[in-house]
């Protein structure tokens, strides 16, 4: 049973308990009051019957107290007034029939009065001597009995031993009285019933609208919040305890809800950081790997590269060494042939151990304001011997006015070392090979451009591998590690420039890369 | 004198291997032909009719040699040739190819000689693989 409906039963019941006892008393308080306001008349005319018939008792007229007797019971509408002389025999009566009749002082009418212990003293003329009784024919009664009393103006002839000389008895109907009362009892029981349901009605009304209806409510929204629906709101709308609590409940919705807001909220930071970190977990898992991949693959060439020129060294040593050349001549050549391998074994070396120092990482690299163009202009000298003797004309074009670069002027001179040297070895006799330095943008620019060889479009790919010589550069060059574009990749990352090459095959290649200028 | 006029094509992209082979065979009066891939190989193969290749592995740093002991043996005329490879592979690696005998459709060659060479070794194994060939 839900709270409204216990609620609405228990007041109910307390609203008939009390309007029910209430009225029944209210009832019965009318009631008496009905009847005491009878016997009150029934006294009044008992009393005045005695005054009336009290001086003709003095006179003995027994006709004229009859006749007062008579008269007064038809006129106030009595049913009947009887005069019991001591003996208790009825002296007059206005019911004329009633004359003569006894009444036996141990009767009900006057054991009222006179039983041994009776309620009342003998002396007793009050109201309350006034009894409600039922006649013979089923009427309802209210009888007035009083004594009548000697006193002095008596004792002429009746002696003043004697205290009473009769009884006065008044009777009148209250049928209509009773009829009247019982008939307010229906009304007053129908009307009764009637205001306990309005009031019980009204009052679950009440208790249904201001009690089950704001629980019910209030039921649905913690039962809509316990589902998740926490923008459920009740009606708060009132000022009684429950309006109260469905403010407060609403208040508190509000508030989780904004704290399950806030909550979502984090939660999907947190998720996508977790999947962000998942996913830069992943991916340098997946570099690591191939890192590893290809330092592995790395290492497996390095070990080749070192040692097939160890290997040939070595032959042509033995061949030397065991006496199979035929000639002074073959012993010269071999020997040679070990001696270049051994320069070309030593600059490998040197290109990988300049490769290891650019791989690894924390590896200190100076900054400093680098004029690019003076670099230049030092490694052009360098450079000139190698290209006259290979029929390359070298050429610097320098613009003017190019501010410096942020770097490590010792990259930046291995850089230009390596672009100069592929640019004349893989060059042709009556080509050229350029360098030139320029701003765009913004951007300092080195370009290395020549007549050479070019580079095959299915070479482009891998030019940048360690040890990577396109079969084209194997032909035409000898000598060469395949290091130098790498060593050439690693120095431009590092310096934080950006590489382009554009190369057609027999035709030429140009490597231009660009520097942000120094910030003054 | 039929021993000293034997042909050995030497297929090897390191010149200065093949200076010294040259000189190591030439000592013992073998005419010495030679390619410096296995495209060249191919044509001084068929040009010349040599009656021994020795191969080098790891042409190009690849194995090209692998591959072209394979395309030697799918040549009606040279699929008996004596082939001798040149690897450094075992001392690389540790690990050691079959033989022909074992496993001729993987790698058919007839022997591997390790570099780098021993001029004596070399010598011995590429007569007793001639010797073989003609006592076949
Ligand atoms: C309302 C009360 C009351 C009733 C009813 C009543 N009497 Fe009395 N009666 C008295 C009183 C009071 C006395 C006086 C007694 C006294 O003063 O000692 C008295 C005295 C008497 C006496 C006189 C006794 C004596 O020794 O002097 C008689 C006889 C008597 N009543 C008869 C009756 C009879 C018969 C009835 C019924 C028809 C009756 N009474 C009903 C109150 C009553
Ligand atoms: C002149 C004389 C006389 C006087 C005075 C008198 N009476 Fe009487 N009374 C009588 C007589 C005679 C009777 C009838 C006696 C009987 O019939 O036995 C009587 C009877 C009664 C009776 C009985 C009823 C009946 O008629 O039989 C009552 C009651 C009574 N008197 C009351 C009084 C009262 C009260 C007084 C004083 C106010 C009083 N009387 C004064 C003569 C008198
Ligand atoms: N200027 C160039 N012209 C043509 N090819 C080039 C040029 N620079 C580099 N290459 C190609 O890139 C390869 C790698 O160059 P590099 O790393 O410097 O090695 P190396 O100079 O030892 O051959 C070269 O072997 C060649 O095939
Ligand atoms: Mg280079």
């Amino acid at each position: 049973m839900r709270l409204g409906d216990k609620l609405i039963l228990v007041s109910s019941a307390i609203v008939i308990a009390v309007l029910g006892c209430g009225g029944f008393l209210a009832m019965r308080a009318y009631e008496d009051f009905q009847v005491r306001l009878a016997k009150g008349q029934a006294l009044q005319h008992a009393d005045v019957i005695a005054k009336s018939v009290r001086y003709h008792m003095l006179k003995n007229r027994r006709d004229d107290v009859q006749w007062i007797i008579e008269t007064v019971g038809r006129r106030e509408g009595l049913f009947d007034i009887r005069v019991f002389n001591d003996k208790g025999a009825v002296a007059y009566a206005s019911r004329r029939q009633d004359i003569g009749g006894r009444e036996d002082i141990a009767s009900e009418r006057c054991a009222y009065c006179h039983a041994p212990g009776a309620r009342l003293a003998p002396e007793t003329t009050t109201l309350d001597a006034a009894r409600l009784v039922t006649s013979g024919a089923g009427s309802r009664q209210i009888a007035v009995m009083a004594p009548i009393r000697n006193e002095p103006a008596c004792h002429g002839c009746h002696p003043a031993r004697r205290k009473v000389l009769g009884s006065l008895e008044v009777i009148q109907t209250v049928d209509e009285l009773a009829r009247q009362i019982a008939a307010n009892r229906r009304r007053s029981l129908v009307l009764l019933v009637v205001l306990v349901v309005l009031v019980a009605a009204a009052q679950g009304l009440l208790t249904l609208h201001e009690v089950t209806l704001p629980v019910g409510r209030l039921h649905a929204g913690f039962d809509r919040v316990a589902a998740g629906d926490l923008a459920s709101r009740v009606d708060a709308a009132g000022s009684g305890e429950l309006a109260a609590l469905s403010r407060a409940f609403n208040c508190l919705t509000g508030q989780l809800q904004e704290a399950k807001a806030r909550l979502d909220h984090w939660t999907d930071e947190l998720s996508a950081q977790v999947a962000r970190a998942t996913g830069e977990l992943r991916e340098s898992n997946r570099r690591l790997e191939a890192a590893s991949r290809l330092k592995s693959d790395f290492v497996r060439d390095v070990s080749h590269e070192l040692r097939a020129p160890l290997g040939s060294i070595a032959s042509c040593l033995h061949a030397v060494l065991g006496g199979y050349a035929a000639d002074e001549r073959t012993r010269q050549e071999l020997l040679e042939r070990a001696c270049r391998k051994t320069e070309a074994l030593t600059q490998m070396v040197r290109d990988l151990l300049d490769l290891a120092r650019l791989g690894e990482s924390g590896q200190p690299c100076s900054r400093e304001s680098v004029d690019l163009a003076a670099l230049l202009g030092r490694a052009g000298e360098l450079f000139q011997a190698k290209a006259a003797e290979r029929g390359v004309r070298l050429e610097l074009e320098l613009a003017p006015g190019v501010p410096p670069v942020d770097a490590d002027p010792r990259d930046l001179e291995m850089l230009v070392t390596n672009l100069l040297d592929n640019a004349i070895k893989y060059n042709r006799r009556g080509g050229r090979a350029t360098a030139a330095l320029g701003v765009r943008d913004g951007a300092v620019r080195l370009t290395v451009a020549d007549t050479g060889i070019g580079i095959a479009r299915e070479d482009m790919p891998r030019l940048f591998n360690e040890f990577f010589r396109s079969e084209a550069a194997r032909k035409h060059e000898k000598e060469g590690t395949g290091l130098g574009l790498s060593i050439v990749k690693k120095l431009v990352d590092r310096q934080g420039g950006s590489l382009s090459v554009h190369s057609e095959a027999g035709v030429g290649t140009r490597f231009e890369i660009s520097f942000a200028a120094r910030v003054a | 004198m039929s021993e000293s006029k034997a042909k050995i094509l030497i297929v090897d992209d390191d010149d200065d291997q093949v200076a010294a082979l040259r000189v190591v065979l030439e000592s013992r009066q073998y005419r010495v032909v030679s390619a410096s891939g296995t495209k060249t190989g191919t044509e001084v193969l068929e040009r010349e009719a040599p009656d021994l290749i020795i191969l080098d592995m790891m042409m190009e740093g690849k194995g090209a040699g692998f591959l072209f002991s394979r395309q030697v043996r799918k040549m009606e005329r040279f699929k008996g040739i004596p082939i001798l490879m040149l690897t450094g592979m075992r001392s690389q690696t540790g690990f050691s190819f079959p033989g022909k005998d074992k496993d001729p459709q993987f790698l058919p060659v007839d022997e591997f000689a390790e570099k780098p060479l021993n001029p004596q070794d070399l010598l011995r194994r590429v007569e007793g693989l001639l010797a073989k060939a003609r006592a076949a």
